[in-house]
């Protein structure tokens, strides 16, 4: 039912606009053009040499029709000896290459071009389908190139260029290609790095805690009757001192030595408990055992998931083994401290459960890795996932998504681009334990330092992960498409990570997009026009473009031939920055190219700008967090600009009044407030308080602060003289000794702070003499 | 600061667990001299432990052979005494090893400047994160009265009766010529407060703090550094933001305090060598220098068996095979 504000409001909408209204009313050119822009998706613009449809690629996609003659971040290979390097582009090893060999400046070009020639062929190679180490690949490739060469010479050369490049390569791993496996093989392998770190500080830590365990039940055992025993000790010594060493002797001797007494029993039982669990441990992470190197790396079993809910009860399962665990090393840290207080201890360890494990302890608990398919994930599903990332366990889940055409209804479902999983990543970001990763897999290397950091965060770990069409298409490389997702803010890549601060300054990260502080990243295009001059256009990459690419929207795209072109038209990024109400007579298009490398307008249709906006405001969010143009301090900044202008103006206003008046009416000056605080006048000798307080002549004192604990005074009479907490020195009791004492103290007090005051007891003998003495002490 | 070891639960402080007093920190029963300036150093070190709270378990003091090196069993804490002139060496050998603890040498001035004077250049050059005093009392106390290279010419002793012949060796200046030196303070026994901040900053340093003690021997050299004790004009105060504080009642017994920036190694050797008076303050601090057991200190973690095979290994090294 429509309402009387709300008829006015459709009436009056475009008031302002009545002349350009009667404009669009007569250009007749225009309104064919309005219509293809607001009509349904079917509506084909006749005149058009063009079928909806056929396929017409964005212009700024020309550049990367052909991604073999680029380098780019893939092919990638997994490198399983270093974790910060887990995932290097081939392309980057090649350039390394490069770098460190330096032959002559002469051969420097062969070189160079030999390598290229290298990484193009094993490119080939990856391309045909190969999954292989680049060790395999590069022997493979290097015979190819060779055999290719022709000339005698120049074979030989390559020869030698490649098998010096082969020697200086220290790196070896999987090359991999960005395919639709590639998000799940890259988090494998970086799980993989990332548990043999953590499985191996675990096994530092409890061979250290066993190893010290081990001494204290060993040390207990050395003391005890059979091993200080005559027998246990000629059997320790060899027989060859058989005959030199009377061992019952050196028994008693060994027994009269010791000074600490045995373990007790419940300490004794306590520790070897302990020590099991530890070994058990132990053996677990490293099934090969043994002190040598080799097998010191620590190697837990990585578990997985299909489902949050299975992922739960695994974890639950773990979670009681946990417990058992640290239990057993908090006891052994506080045994090996020589803490373990039974009294206050046994009770605490008795009720030792789940509660108290700290997230730090959490963290040890064994690999959790849940895949998970953004397609088909139910609802019971999507719940607990919400569960886990409000929780503070260390699951870490890898959310693939694919947008599959039957998961996007082809028209309404525009604005839900990327589903459910598009959206929950921003969802997310709320979540204050959550460790958030979005991104296309195209990105995977590049962020690879960010996917280790969320592995070894403490907490639960999101990673969002764009990986494309499940089946590969033959219209555009995977790579280029998912690309071109982040690229068109359609899939925006960002990071979340908790562990960075509280705020959002620190744990927030939009820096991995192109021009994060753009609506839309602007490109350069050049191109010739119609009369052959080169031009340059800036041009916006919208979530249009990348939809383009997308059969399911080609619906959305309507091409209009040159001679229909009106001025009113306005590419896609312009279009989107007006206010909605100044578009009604704007046309947006999209430059695409054909087939023979025309480039062409493309009217975009009302239905994917709507689509367009919708992206536009989830991206306009994201730059919020990020504090990119952020809405609070823009609007602080406003506010405190119009309190400065306000103060200044008020400042102006009171000098021109204070001109206006006498002196007399300026009220007096206020009163120092030093002096409200003290009635007293102020010291200029801060040493006369010190005198004050020093008792008089009369009595006996030490100046204790600057006693050198030499013994002397104490040692005289431990009675009359003490120490302080900071064993230094003070007249602990007068009474306790005679004048005597106190003068020959201060006679023989190296650093002269004992002063022995006047006498208690008149009939001390020879007490004229002493009070002469003491006079120079006093 | 807490630590979460000690505690029951490692994210909850332990507020039942009792601080360490200077109590904790007494070993059996001083046996120096009435009087005898290695208390005054003994109850700084003891007061710092406390102040500080380092567990006694994982704190050592190392020393050689001398009165000042008996210092070790007056400790609650570990410690070793080792040979005459080896104090540095040890100490070395525990921090490569350990350097989880606590470490720090008690060295006489024979001890250091006499028989080990080759190990002193070198432990300045590694630089390992502890705190070296030596306890300088210009003379071999233990061996009753004999010369040391730190007695004034002219010194009758039983080794020298006829008075001592050479200018003495200047431990402040002889080290801080050497390389890659990091800490170089100077100290008094006889006046706490100043001692006790010196060897607090001394500990605070990363790198090996060398700190120069004048120390009193009554016994043997009964008004050998009465000049000082007795005149606070032969004394120079050195103070710095970055250097020594001191309260203003301290500093105003002394008529000579002056501001020295310890990280200015020229004004450092000057005052060290200055004839006048007596520096007391903080020389000479380069926080950048490294650490030698930073850069060598194997990661690796024994247990009891790498332990005992390492060992074997080194003690086979020296087995002597019998001869039928
Ligand atoms: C290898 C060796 N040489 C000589 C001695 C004899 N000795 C014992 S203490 C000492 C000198 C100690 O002087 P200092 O280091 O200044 O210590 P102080 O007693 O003065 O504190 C000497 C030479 C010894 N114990 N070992
Ligand atoms: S001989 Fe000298 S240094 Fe040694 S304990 Fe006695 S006073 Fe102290
Ligand atoms: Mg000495």
């Amino acid at each position: 039912m429509l309402n009387k504000a709300g008829s006015s409001f459709i009436v009056n909408r475009f008031e302002e606009h009545n002349e350009e209204l009667i404009a669009v009313r007569q250009d007749s050119l225009l309104k064919r053009l309005l219509r293809i822009h607001l009509g349904p998706p079917e509506a084909t613009d006749d005149q058009s040499s063009q079928i909806p449809g056929s396929r017409l690629v964005p212009a700024l996609f020309t550049a990367y029709r052909d991604l073999n003659a680029l380098r780019y971040d893939f092919p990638v290979m997994l490198l399983e000896t270093d974790v910060e390097r887990m995932a290097v582009p081939l392309s980057h090893l090649i350039d390394e290459l490069i770098r460190v060999q330096t032959p002559t400046a002469a051969e420097d070009e062969y070189y160079r071009r030999d390598l290229y020639q290298l990484e193009a062929a094993i490119k080939a190679l990856v391309n045909e389908g190969r999954q292989q180490r680049l060790s395999t690949l590069w022997d493979v490739a290097a015979k190819r190139c060779l055999a290719a060469a022709t000339d005698a010479a120049r074979r030989e050369v390559l020869r030698s260029n490649l098998g010096s490049a082969r020697r200086a390569l220290r790196d070896d791993g999987l090359v991999t290609e960005c395919d639709g496996q590639i998000a799940r093989r890259l988090f494998a392998h970086a799980w993989q790095l990332i548990e043999s770190e953590q499985g191996q500080h675990a096994r530092e830590t409890l061979d250290d805690l066993s190893a010290e365990l081990t001494v204290i039940i060993d040390a207990d055992r050395m003391r005890s009757a059979r091993a200080t025993s005559a027998d246990a000790l000629r059997t320790a010594m060899g027989g060859e001192h058989a005959g030199g060493i009377d061992f019952e002797r050196l028994s008693s001797v060994v027994r009269s030595n010791q000074h600490q007494s045995p373990l007790t029993t419940s300490r004794r039982k306590r520790l070897r408990g302990v020590l099991k669990i530890l070994e058990a441990e132990r053996r677990r992470i490293d099934p090969g055992g043994g002190n040598g190197k080799s097998s010191r790396r620590g190697q837990r079993v990585l578990t997985t998931a299909d489902s949050c809910v299975e992922a739960f009860e695994l974890l639950d399962a773990e979670l009681q083994r946990m417990v058992e665990l640290f239990r057993a090393v908090r006891i052994a840290q506080l045994e090996v401290e020589n803490r373990y207080d039974e009294a206050r201890h046994n009770a605490f360890f008795a009720a030792f459960d789940q509660e108290q494990l700290t997230p730090e302890e959490l963290s040890g608990l064994p690999p959790l890795f849940v895949y998970l398919d953004g397609e088909a994930l139910d609802a019971e599903n999507k719940a607990t996932l919400v569960e886990i990332l409000s929780s503070e366990l260390p699951i870490k889940l890898l959310l693939e998504l694919h947008n599959t055409p039957d998961a996007v209804p082809a028209t309404i479902g525009l604005a839900a681009f990327g589903g459910w999983g598009t959206s929950l990543g921003s969802m997310a970001t709320v979540l204050p334990t959550a460790f958030v990763m979005q991104a296309p897999a195209s990105h995977l290397p590049r962020l690879a330092s960010e996917v280790m950091a969320g592995l070894r965060y403490q907490g639960p770990a999101l990673y969002c992960i764009y990986t494309g069409p499940v089946a590969e298409a033959e219209s555009m490389p995977r790579y280029l498409h998912c690309a071109s997702a982040a690229e068109s803010r359609a899939f925006p890549c960002f990071v979340q990570h908790p562990g960075r601060g509280t705020d959002w300054a620190q744990r927030f990260t939009l820096s991995d997009n192109p021009q994060p502080e753009l609506a839309w990243p602007i490109h350069h295009l050049s191109y010739e026009d119609g009369d052959g001059r080169a031009m340059i256009d800036d041009i916006a990459f919208t979530v249009a473009d990348f939809l383009a690419m997308d059969p399911r929207f080609a619906g959305q795209y309507a091409p209009v031939a040159p001679e229909a072109w009106h001025p009113n038209m306005v590419p896609l990024g312009d279009y989107l920055a007006l206010d909605p109400i100044d578009t009604f007579n704007k046309v947006p298009y999209l430059w695409m190219i054909n087939g023979n490398d025309t480039l062409q307008r493309v009217i975009v249709r009302r239905g994917l700008v709507a689509a367009a906006r919708h992206c536009a405001k989830l991206w306009r969010s994201l730059q919020e967090l990020a504090g990119i143009d952020n809405s609070h301090a823009l609007r602080a900044l406003e506010v405190e600009r119009e309190r400065l202008e306000a103060e200044k103006q008020g400042a102006v206003e009171q000098v021109t009044t204070t001109e206006h008046t006498d002196g007399s009416g300026v009220a007096p000056a206020a009163a120092p407030q030093a002096i409200l605080g003290s009635a007293e006048p102020v010291s200029e000798d801060a040493g006369a308080h010190e005198v004050a307080t020093a008792p008089g002549p009369e009595q006996a004192y030490i100046e204790t602060e600057l006693c050198t604990s030499c013994n002397d005074c104490t040692d005289r009479n431990s009675m009359m003289f003490g120490y302080d907490e900071l064993k230094q020195a003070y007249i602990k009791d007068v009474r306790a000794g005679t004048f005597r004492e106190l003068v020959e103290a201060a006679e023989n007090c190296p650093v002269c702070i004992i002063h022995p005051g006047k006498p208690l007891n008149p009939d001390e003998p020879d007490l004229a003499e002493l009070m002469q003495r003491a006079a120079a002490f006093n | 600061m807490f630590d979460p070891i000690k505690t029951l639960s490692p994210s909850v402080p332990d507020i039942d667990d009792d601080a360490y007093s200077m109590d904790d920190f007494e070993g059996v029963n001083a046996r120096w001299c009435h009087a005898c300036g290695n208390n005054a150093i003994l109850t700084a070190v003891q007061k710092l432990c406390a102040e500080e709270q380092l567990a006694p378990e994982k704190t050592v003091f190392v020393s050689g052979i001398g009165c000042s090196s008996r210092l070790p069993h007056y400790m609650g804490t570990y410690g070793f005494h080792a040979l005459h002139g080896r104090a540095l060496p040890i100490a070395e050998g525990i921090k490569i090893r350990r350097p989880d603890l606590h470490v720090f040498v008690n060295t006489g001035d024979g001890d250091c400047c006499s028989i080990g004077a080759g190990h002193w250049i070198h432990a300045m050059r590694y630089n390992m994160n502890m705190t070296v005093l030596l306890h300088d009392n210009q003379i071999y106390g233990l061996t009753k009265k004999q010369i040391s290279p730190t007695s004034p010419r002219g010194l009758v002793s039983s080794t020298s009766p006829r008075g001592a012949y050479l200018e003495p060796l200047n431990p402040l200046a002889a080290t801080l010529g050497m390389s890659n030196i990091s800490f170089v303070a100077n100290a008094v026994d006889w006046l706490p407060s100043v001692l006790y901040e010196i060897i607090h900053q001394a500990f605070h340093h990363r790198g090996l703090s060398f700190v120069r003690i004048v120390q009193r021997c009554p016994r043997y050299l009964p008004h050998q550094f009465d000049e000082y004790m007795k005149d606070p004009e032969r004394i120079l105060l050195l103070t710095h933001a970055q250097g020594l504080h001191v309260q203003d009642a301290v500093a105003r017994r002394f008529k000579h305090c002056m501001e020295h920036d310890p990280s200015d190694l020229d004004r450092a050797r000057e005052l060290a060598t200055n004839q006048e008076r007596l520096p007391v303050g903080i020389l000479y601090r380069n926080p950048g220098v490294l650490c030698y057991e930073d850069v060598r200190t194997s990661v690796e973690h024994l247990t009891a068996a790498d332990k005992v095979k390492a060992l074997e290994r080194e003690f086979d090294k020296f087995t002597v095979q019998p001869t039928s």
